[in-house]
């Protein structure tokens, strides 16, 4: 059986389809027909976030009493079969001007593309790496949090409905890897999912760490609508070992545009991301 | 006081024996609620060695013990079924689970206690405790503990975690990722998936391998023909019960996945747990030898049904109710203590035989019964006080120690010999009242062969002895000087892995690893700090670590090293092509040339910045081993190719100079790991059980200094146990024996034994002299009386701790020749040395002016 789905095209006449058919599921919601995860997780992932987006973002990463900050400018881009994502960082000096460029495709089979650029080095590496587990900038989140679940690549069980989290009544949704390589990549065995049933984003996820057995908190806090879409602007990750809280990162959104027209595919070159900021 | 006890003990010996009895039956319900304490690390948690051993645990990741599981081909390791075994004893190896039925209980426990969703998730995990779901349950368990759990409710939860999954990290071929430089760019990829088929895959792979100072020596040795495996645990060294069920499951793991490689496996856990359960079996198997053989030799010596009895019954009787106190207030039995009983025997068992032989000795000249009871006490009361007082003094003495272990080992050997004293003054001769008199023609026949022998053999040493005063004495000192020049030969040390026979299992093992990859010994140099922001970070620092590593790697002691400077030369190098000039830290200032083709001076903190950034950014799964959150402390890494304290300690010795010599002056420096605590264990604890040594021989001496009145009857009667302890000192030197926790150990049981028989001896002479004006027929009878008791007791107990020479294991083994030995020496310094002595000093008390010139039977006798 093949996973590989097809994503829709960014077009605005498909945003108007997928708009008609949240309105559709809503109706259909009210008339209280029994919820099929696997379609909830789908309008997650299908849900509008954002087609062209920039931010500027702050990491405060708590650890062992310490904490330490850090600050970057981040652009998005959907694009046909994948999305493309530049990191510059902005703060603290000794890395202001390094980033990140990351191709991340919607192939499951395909390895994303990324390249470094180290600015004292005045050098550019392509990176390649087969793991989406490891850690996104030394944060609590992996490279696997920073993207959305594809949902062929997972299985999926509904095990609540109606559950208020910070204010949001939510669905309850238990995933698990369909196969090993899903679960290499990602580094986690078991995951749950709080979606927001009214934004049909995720307001909280639990998920559990293959490699030394921890468990990770996400919680996505001061939703605001910006721009008709629904963005969280506090997303915690917290890693527990045990009763005991390993680390801590608080991602900010310190501002967020989106639809922004010079967010273009050039944007996402070598050279922009040797350019900084 | 002795008249008064002989008139209770004829009086009421059935009353005695009543409460004896009672006692014994408290104890016996008491020692039911016995608590074991399997703990082998007798350095308490707030010794600062292991103190910087938590910090270092809880600042940098890697820290926690590791176990090495090393394979051995004649080729090499990189070939397909070799590195297929790696993968698959490395995925075997991760399913390694000890959860214990304590564990079990724990979780049914809080299942019915519990309430709400606590509850509910406690239940579920109660049904299964083991496997990959409990694993998911117990992470979720813990994101609902309620707020008021009880505190130890939490410990105990958090050990059945670790007990559930014991593995930290699994450090292997099969599970590291290389970074290498490619064409392409940087390349952050598993060392293999696939075990390759092709020669040239695996020659490919064994050049990238080899060729990264990171995992060299580490995970393949230089030459390529051993692999290790490294399992870092959580498991702490006091659960060394969980830490043998892993041993156990590892060992399980290797036989069912065979191939032709040689599987080696050791490391500070497997030593630990080893030797825990090593003396837990060996002491359970031989302490009932002990037992026969000693109840053989009173069978001997006495030929009587209750000579074996008496002596032996009492000491039992008297650790039972010692140890029944010991339950009673809740103190554990621990490693040290678990041979508690054998030491106990050996020194109580003696006052016990003295009594039995001396009353036997009464009722034989025809005494009635309560004549030979009264002027048994008459003979004894103040030897048995005495030996008894001197032996707890030493004992209790050695409780004057941080070590927990050793301060409830003190305690209860100096209480068990008290009651061991009071029994023996009250239900002993309580005995003698109850039971019938020794059939005095069946003793005639049976008994006196022994005594024939042993009066025959001593009476010619004391004639020897007296002919030859000077020469013995003189023979003495000569032994005493060679003992003296063999003792400051005596090496302190301590070897865990010495503990164990050369060819044992765990000795090849660890030798193998040593000589084969980097060792199973850690010592840590934890750098520190404050100055202003991510010091670590700073080039200057980066220098300074990467000349120790660069001076260690000299050391042949040292197997490896990693630290921040390691890991920044990596990827130095493969950030410029494999460029071997970039295989340093940076300078304060680098020129580089960026893609623009322009030259760029830039400051070397930043580039070091970014290449732990480039670390941090997945991958680098090593960085939190070596560099902490805020860059503020870095660890060096030194493994070791060595067990030894000593041995470390001069690697220590190495690095502390390199630093002082060379370290910016603002770096706080300090040490951990394992191998710093192995050196206080060893060391440090050795030294304080010497100066605990001396105090126990501070306090027999006051004892004595107070019970004869007399300084030189003190001095005199300190002179055989002081002999002894060099001569066993002495041949500890001559024969490389090292001076670890158990020789010294034992050292302080020989003070407590060999001193009873110069009290004996002492007190015996006192009593002749005040009955015979001439010294030499009090000599002579304190000889004729007191030897044989001496030379029954130093044979009895010497023969009975034979057994322990059974034992493979080198430290019970250590305690059984000691102990033989102590008793040959202290008993022959009573009976040879002392006499020359008495002879040669001609004492006051002794009277010995009188008869200078002539033997007193020249002098004429009244």
């Amino acid at each position: 059986m093949s996973r590989r789905r097809t994503r829709r095209s960014a077009s605005s006449a498909t945003r108007c389809w997928l708009a008609a058919a949240a309105l559709l599921c809503g109706s259909r919601l009210a008339a209280a027909e029994p919820l099929d995860a696997r379609s909830i997780m789908q309008q997650v992932y299908d849900r509008d976030d954002g087609d062209q987006a920039q931010m500027h973002l702050q990491m405060v990463i708590t650890r062992g009493g310490q904490t330490r900050e850090r600050r970057l400018q981040t652009w998005l881009r959907k694009f046909k079969g994948g999305s493309k994502r530049l990191v510059i960082f902005e703060a603290p000096g000794d890395i202001r001007n390094s980033g990140l460029l990351t191709f991340d495709y919607d192939d499951v089979t395909k390895e994303d593309d990324q390249w470094l650029h180290l600015s004292s080095l005045h050098r550019t590496t392509r990176v390649a790496t087969a793991t989406k587990a490891e850690s996104f900038m030394g944060s609590d989140f992996s490279f696997a949090d920073i993207t959305k679940p594809n949902p062929a690549s997972y299985e999926f069980r509904l095990d609540g409905e109606g559950e208020l989290v910070d204010g949001e009544a939510c669905l309850v949704i238990d995933a698990k890897p369909a196969d090993e390589r899903t679960k290499k990549e990602t580094g986690y065995v078991k995951l749950k999912y709080w979606v927001s049933k009214e934004k049909r984003m995720f307001i909280r996820a639990k998920l559990w760490v293959d490699k030394g057995h921890k468990l990770k908190f996400i919680s996505f806090g001061e939703l605001r609508n910006v721009s008709g879409i629904w963005t969280a602007h506090k997303i915690t990750a917290r890693t527990m070992q045990g009763a005991e809280l390993e680390s801590e990162t608080v991602l900010s959104t310190l501002n967020v545009a989106y639809g922004k027209p010079d967010v273009t595919e050039a944007l996402f070159s070598q050279a922009r991301l040797e350019q900084g900021l | 006081m002795s008249k008064r006890l002989q008139l209770w003990v004829i009086t009421y010996p059935k009353q005695i024996l009543l409460v004896v009895t009672a006692l014994l039956i408290a104890s016996i319900a008491s020692l039911t609620r016995i608590q074991s304490d399997p703990n082998p690390e007798i350095l308490p948690l707030t010794h600062e060695s292991r103190v910087n051993l938590r910090e270092e645990r809880a600042t940098f990741t890697g820290s926690h013990d590791i176990i090495t599981v090393m394979l051995e081909t004649d080729e090499t390791v990189f070939n397909q079924a070799t590195l297929q075994r790696i993968k698959a004893l490395t995925q075997a190896f991760r399913t390694i689970e000890v959860v214990s039925a304590a564990d079990e209980a724990l979780l049914a426990r809080l299942a019915a206690s519990s309430s709400g969703s606590f509850q509910k998730a406690i239940e579920q995990l109660s049904k299964n405790p083991r496997g990959a779901q409990a694993a998911d349950d117990l992470a979720s368990l813990f994101s609902e503990l309620p707020p008021d759990i009880a505190p130890q409710d939490k410990a105990a939860l958090a050990l059945y975690a670790d007990h559930l999954h014991p593995i930290i990290r699994i450090h292997s071929l099969a599970d590291t990722e290389n970074i290498l430089g490619t064409r392409q760019g940087l390349e952050v990829r598993p060392i293999f998936e696939q075990a390759p088929a092709s020669a040239a895959e695996q020659a490919q792979l064994a050049k990238e391998v080899l060729g990264n100072e990171l995992l060299r020596t580490v995970l393949v040795s230089d030459d390529g023909k051993r692999a290790g495996i490294y399992l870092e645990t959580s498991l702490e060294v006091e659960d060394s019960k969980a830490a043998f069920a892993f041993y156990e499951q590892l060992e399980h793991h290797v036989r069912a996945i065979p191939g032709p490689e040689r599987v080696f496996i050791a490391g500070t856990p497997i030593t630990t747990a080893n030797i825990a359960h090593t003396i837990d079996q060996d002491m359970g198997k031989l302490f009932p030898g002990v037992i026969l053989l000693l109840l053989a030799c009173l069978w001997l010596t006495f030929k009587m049904a209750r000579g074996v009895a008496i002596p032996m019954g009492v000491v039992v009787v008297a650790i039972v109710v010692a140890l029944g106190i010991q339950a009673a207030f809740g103190v554990p039995i621990n490693v040290l203590s678990a041979s508690l009983p054998v030491y106990l025997i050996c020194v109580c068992l003696g006052d016990g035989i003295h009594l039995f032989g001396e009353y036997r000795t009464r009722c034989l000249e025809g005494l009635s019964r309560e004549q030979a009871v009264r002027s048994t006490l008459d003979a004894l009361f103040v030897p048995v006080i005495l030996t008894s007082l001197t032996t707890a003094g030493a004992f209790f003495s050695l409780a004057w120690t941080p070590i927990i272990q050793l301060t409830h080992f003190g305690v209860i050997a100096g209480l068990g010999t008290l009651i061991s004293m009071i029994f023996c003054l009250t239900a002993i001769p309580a005995l003698f009242m109850v039971l019938p008199l020794p059939k005095a023609a069946a003793a005639d026949a049976k008994v006196l062969r022994f005594d024939r022998w042993t009066t025959a053999a001593l009476m010619k040493l004391h004639r020897a002895v007296s002919n030859q005063p000077h020469a013995t004495a003189a023979a003495g000192l000569l032994i005493g000087g060679l003992a003296l020049w063999g003792s400051m030969q005596v090496l302190v040390d301590n070897n865990r892995v010495e503990f164990f026979q050369p060819e044992s299992e765990l000795a090849t093992s660890a030798e193998a690893i040593k000589s084969g990859l980097a060792g199973t010994e850690t010592l840590t140099l934890l750098v520190e700090s404050t100055r202003g922001d991510e010091p670590m970070k700073d080039p200057k620092v980066l220098r300074a670590l990467d000349a120790l590593e660069q001076h260690l790697a000299q050391n042949p002691l040292v197997g490896k090293t990693t630290s921040l400077a390691s890991m920044v030369r990596r990827l130095s190098l493969v950030l410029h092509d494999n460029d071997p000039a970039y295989d340093r830290v940076p300078a304060d200032e680098e020129r580089v040339i960026g893609a623009d083709g322009q030259q760029h001076t830039v400051p070397g903190k930043d580039l070091i910045s970014q290449y732990v950034l480039l670390y941090e950014n997945g991958g680098g799964g090593l960085l939190r081993d070596v560099l902490d959150f805020k860059a503020e402390k870095a660890k060096v890494r030194i493994d070791l190719r060595t067990n030894s304290s000593n041995e470390v300690r001069a690697v220590m010795n190495d690095v502390s100079s390199f630093v002082a010599q060379h370290f910016p002056s603002d770096l706080k420096t300090r040490f951990g790991g394992t191998g710093y605590v192995l050196i206080w264990a060893g060391n440090e604890i050795i030294f304080g059980q010497i100066s605990n040594l001396l105090g126990s021989v501070t306090v027999v001496f006051l004892i004595l200094l107070v019970a004869f009145r007399s300084l030189v009857k003190a001095i005199l009667a300190m002179l055989p146990v002081l002999a002894a302890g060099l001569f066993n000192f002495g041949l500890l030197g001559a024969l490389g024996v090292k001076l670890d926790i158990g020789t010294a150990l034992v050292s302080s049981v020989a003070i407590g034994v060999g001193i009873d028989y110069a009290i004996h001896y002492v007190a015996r002479l006192g009593q002749e002299l005040a009955v015979s004006a001439d010294p030499e027929a009090a000599l002579e009878a304190t000889m004729l009386k007191s030897g044989p008791a001496v030379v029954a007791n130093a044979l009895t107990v010497g023969t009975g701790f034979m057994v322990l020479l059974a034992s493979d294991f080198i430290p019970i083994n250590t305690i059984g020749w000691m102990i033989c030995l102590t008793q040959a020496t202290s008993s022959a310094a009573t009976l040879i040395l002392l006499p020359a002595i008495l002879r040669v000093v001609r004492p006051a008390f002794l009277g010995m002016g009188r008869s200078i010139s002539a033997p007193a039977a020249l002098v004429g006798q009244p």
